[in-house]
């Protein structure tokens, strides 16, 4: 039986390149859900326009897709409204399971975060076997462990017969992206790349999409009760990502210079005396009501070791980078000076 | 080192002084391989093999002291083995000798380091080790008393390597080729001259029952042990080789555009330009390109370690790969290493041959050292994500064999025990296990008491750890009780019988 796939968030970063990797490979039924249509995009896809937490749009989805597969990557990332982030990544993921299971659907692969079982400590070589934090480090965090939860129990139930798998993707970039590059590279537009908070030791975990993206289409091709790796990937979660951990100072820096600038002196700025900054930064934004230029949660994210062990996915899913670091950072900044050009002409 | 230096090094680095100090009172030659109880394994009472262990502290100055140091026979098997290859490799270097006369010695070697009494004389006057060949025949003589099962194994080695050298000296003389172009070239290259080295002493690891006899098919490890090696002196000794004209850096790495580019100019054509004033930037950046290549070949040296059970065999072994990562710290991001021949300095080295004596510890300074590269690395070097994965994987071979969470501490009392860091998330996951274990065996316990008791006919209830204690001491009390009583009845019947004894 051909295989059918609907990708929620199929417009999306990472959701559009799964739709690529799907119709590289010739799939013929390839369908998206999104909230937003697509800037390019393709004659091969059907697409469906909805919102993932209202239950006609999508149940009506999977009835005309009739998909045998769904991948559900569709999320609200850090920095949107706590309700609307659960709503989106829970409730959503809700949703998503009961129209699957409403309509027989044998597949679901879901894509969670590196960062569920992430509690603010340093994690260095973290596996599956970690438990999820009792005190989550922040509402999306917890948003997508619930979610993630929610998924992996579906599989154990079973009178469906709908198999599961959640992919635990770790630190994304890559062209389309709206999150990292684009911030990295602000900050090089802004000329703040002479800063550095911490001593640059500790190691963070990167994924260039399109490695993400092929996980998931291993992670689908497994999920068939057929495959003979069927039991090692139901009802499991994954971390994914490049599998080469660097200094988390040296990826916008290899950013810039990929883009032409390498900064002459660098200040580093001890982790201790950023913390007291960004309370009295939170202080003051608090006071005045604006946005604090430094928070203690963004101090946490670029001082802490944060790098999981693939080990797993390597095994059950035969899952290996493809790409480098260094390519997914030439591929970045190709695309980012790109659309800077026609944002540009825009204008 | 003489008194005097010693003396010097005191004021001026008191570090190092001890370093050096504690090395010569506890770790320098243990081994006296002319003591008459080591005779049976270093043959030192044969003049043909007295003769050999000249040899190999005439022709190898760092190598004869940690093979001396290896056990058993594999010493000598070690030290033959070297000098087969030390001949092989000075009809090789010979630049006096035309390829037609090479090609046929090469190509037998084989044969010929059988042949009783074959020497060779023929060797240029200026040639180092020509005075090996000389007396080649003691080598030769030695090679025949070997255990068969040895002497395959080198000479196996011997074939692979003179095919290799011979093929490569072939190339040399007949198309005027001066560089070696692809990676993938100088891959083999190493591999002849060096990986097969590593394959040959695994092997006789294996023959010898010293270590597994797995560990002799693991060539792609064995092959990556040497050429850590040889890749970290052929960048080192740089100058030196450009010097006499042997170049073995691929034109694949020093010739890349993107280093001229990074400074505004064109690729390098020519290997002595790298030391030509104006130059010395684009030359870090194909020297980062050369560190980046070894440092791919690490993690491998570790996993080899990590398979071997003899500690004499993991020192020999140990030694020269930190000694080389030490050396590839000293050498990144370091211009002094193209304008003379630079060393790690004599406490470094001391101190890393008495810290690698296993494989944690071995981890550990490899890591240390990748952290230090990585520090020196900058954002204008092309190579500079690449250094940071090639560090980070090393990071990560650490963190999967030798979790940073757990710690191991000695008491006082001598013993060791280990200890999770709190701090770490991982810890709880491992906190969890242990104590699931534990469980796990003493239901296994008690299932198993409960089996026998009911086999007995008299089933006992399963209880936990506090009911087998009470019952223990129930026990101990017995025969407390069994003792005192008959103690008490013996005085009784002592005093009881007592005028009777008189």
């Amino acid at each position: 039986m051909p295989e059918s796939y609907l990708v929620t968030g199929g417009n999306g970063l990472l959701g559009s390149h799964i739709v690529r990797l799907l119709l590289e490979r010739s799939e013929t039924a390839v369908a998206v859900f999104d909230i937003a249509p697509s800037a390019d995009p393709d004659p091969r896809v059907r697409v469906f326009l909805g919102d993932v937490t209202n239950r006609e749009d999508f149940a009506r989805a999977v009835k005309d897709s009739n998909p045998t597969c769904i991948i559900h990557t569709a999320a609200l990332i850090q920095g949107a409204p706590k309700d609307a982030m659960f709503r989106v990544n829970v409730e959503g993921t809700r949703r998503v399971i009961e129209a699957a299971r409403a309509d027989w659907v044998p597949k679901l692969v879901f894509t969670s975060s590196a960062s569920v079982v992430f509690d603010g400590r340093d994690q260095a070589g973290v596996d599956e076997s970690a438990p999820y934090p009792d005190v989550p480090f922040d509402d999306y965090n917890a948003s997508k462990a619930m979610a993630e939860r929610l998924v992996l129990a579906t599989n154990e139930e079973g009178d469906s017969g709908l198999k599961t798998c959640s992919l635990r993707v770790a630190g994304l970039f890559g062209p389309g992206d709206r999150n990292a590059i684009p911030g990295l590279m602000g900050a090089l537009e802004a000329g703040r790349t002479s800063m550095q908070i911490g001593n640059n030791t500790n190691k963070f975990d990167f994924t260039y999409i399109p490695n993400a993206a092929l996980a998931h289409l291993l992670a689908a091709d497994r999920l068939s009760p057929s495959h003979p790796k069927h039991d090692l990937v139901a009802g499991q979660a994954f971390f994914i990502s490049n599998g080469a951990p660097v200094p988390f100072w040296d990826f916008p820096r290899a950013l810039w210079k990929e883009a032409g600038h390498v900064s002459a002196k660098i200040t580093v700025l001890p982790r201790g005396v950023a913390m007291v900054l960004a309370v009295l930064f939170e202080f003051w934004a608090w006071v005045t009501g604006t946005q604090p230029l430094l928070t203690r949660f963004r101090v946490a994210m670029v001082t802490t070791t944060r790098w999981c062990d693939i080990s797993k996915a390597r095994e059950a899913l035969d899952y290996e980078p493809k790409y480098s670091m260094d390519e997914g950072i030439r591929k970045s900044v190709e695309w980012w000076m790109e659309s800077k050009k026609s944002r540009e002409k825009q204008l | 080192m003489g008194v005097m230096s010693m003396l010097v090094l005191l004021l001026t680095h008191p570090v190092e002084f001890r370093t050096l100090l504690q090395y010569k009172i506890w770790h320098e030659a243990n081994r006296d391989i002319s003591a008459p109880s080591e005779w049976k394994h270093s043959g030192w009472d044969r003049k043909s093999m007295r003769r050999c262990w000249e040899f190999l502290d005439l022709t190898s100055r760092s190598f004869s002291g940690v093979i001396k140091e290896v056990e058993g026979d594999l010493a000598r098997l070690i030290c033959l083995f070297y000098l087969v290859l030390r001949g092989l490799d000075t009809i090789e270097d010979d630049m006096t000798l035309p390829d037609e006369k090479k090609q046929p010695l090469l190509r037998r070697f084989h044969e010929l380091t059988v042949t009783p009494g074959w020497t060779f004389n023929e060797n240029g006057p200026d040639e180092n080790d020509r005075q090996l060949l000389v007396e080649y025949n003691v080598v030769i003589d030695e090679l025949l008393t070997l255990d068969a099962k040895y002497r395959d194994v080198i000479l196996d080695i011997t074939l692979k390597m003179e095919t290799g050298m011979a093929d490569y000296a072939h190339r040399a003389s007949t198309t005027g080729e001066v560089y070696v172009e692809k990676i993938s070239d100088y891959d083999l290259y190493c591999h002849y001259v060096a990986g097969l080295v590593g394959e040959g002493v695994t092997r006789l690891f294996s023959v010898s029952g010293k270590e597994a006899p797995w560990l002799g098919e693991q060539l792609e490890l064995a092959n990556s042990m040497g050429l850590m090696l040889q890749k970290t002196n052929i960048i080192r000794d740089y100058r030196e080789d450009v010097e006499d004209k042997r170049y073995f850096w691929p034109r694949e790495i020093w010739g890349r555009e993107i280093y001229g580019k990074a400074v505004g100019r064109p690729a390098f054509t020519e290997m002595a330009q790298m030391y030509q004033p104006g130059n010395e930037q684009q030359a870090l950046w194909v020297q980062s390109g050369m560190v980046v290549d070894v440092l791919g070949h690490a993690v491998d040296s570790l996993d080899y370690l990590r398979l071997l059970k003899t500690q004499s065999v993991f020192n020999f072994c140990a030694i020269p790969q930190t000694m080389a990562i030490a050396t590839l710290c000293l050498c990144f991001m370091n211009y002094e290493m193209f304008q003379r021949n630079i060393k790690i300095r004599k406490a470094e080295a001391a101190s890393l041959i008495m810290r690698s004596t296993n494989p944690r510890d071995v981890a550990y300074i490899f890591r240390d050292y990748a952290r230090k590269i990585h520090s020196k690395a900058v954002p204008e070097d092309p190579s500079f994500l690449q250094i940071s994965v090639a560090c980070g994987k090393i990071e990560q071979w650490c963190e999967q064999h030798y979790p940073s969470f757990v710690s191991v501490s000695a008491s006082a009392s001598g013993t060791r025990q280990q200890v999770f860091d709190s701090y770490d998330a991982r810890s709880q996951v491992a906190e969890a296990t242990e104590k699931r274990d534990q469980e796990r065996a003493w239901q296994k316990r008690l299932a198993a008491a409960s089996a026998n008791g009911k086999a007995n006919g008299a089933a006992k209830p399963l209880g936990d750890g506090k009911e087998e204690f009470k019952e223990i001491l129930m026990y101990v009390f017995g025969a407390f009780l069994l003792v005192f009583g008959v103690g008490v009845g013996a005085v009784w019947l002592f005093l009881r019988y007592y005028d009777r004894f008189l």
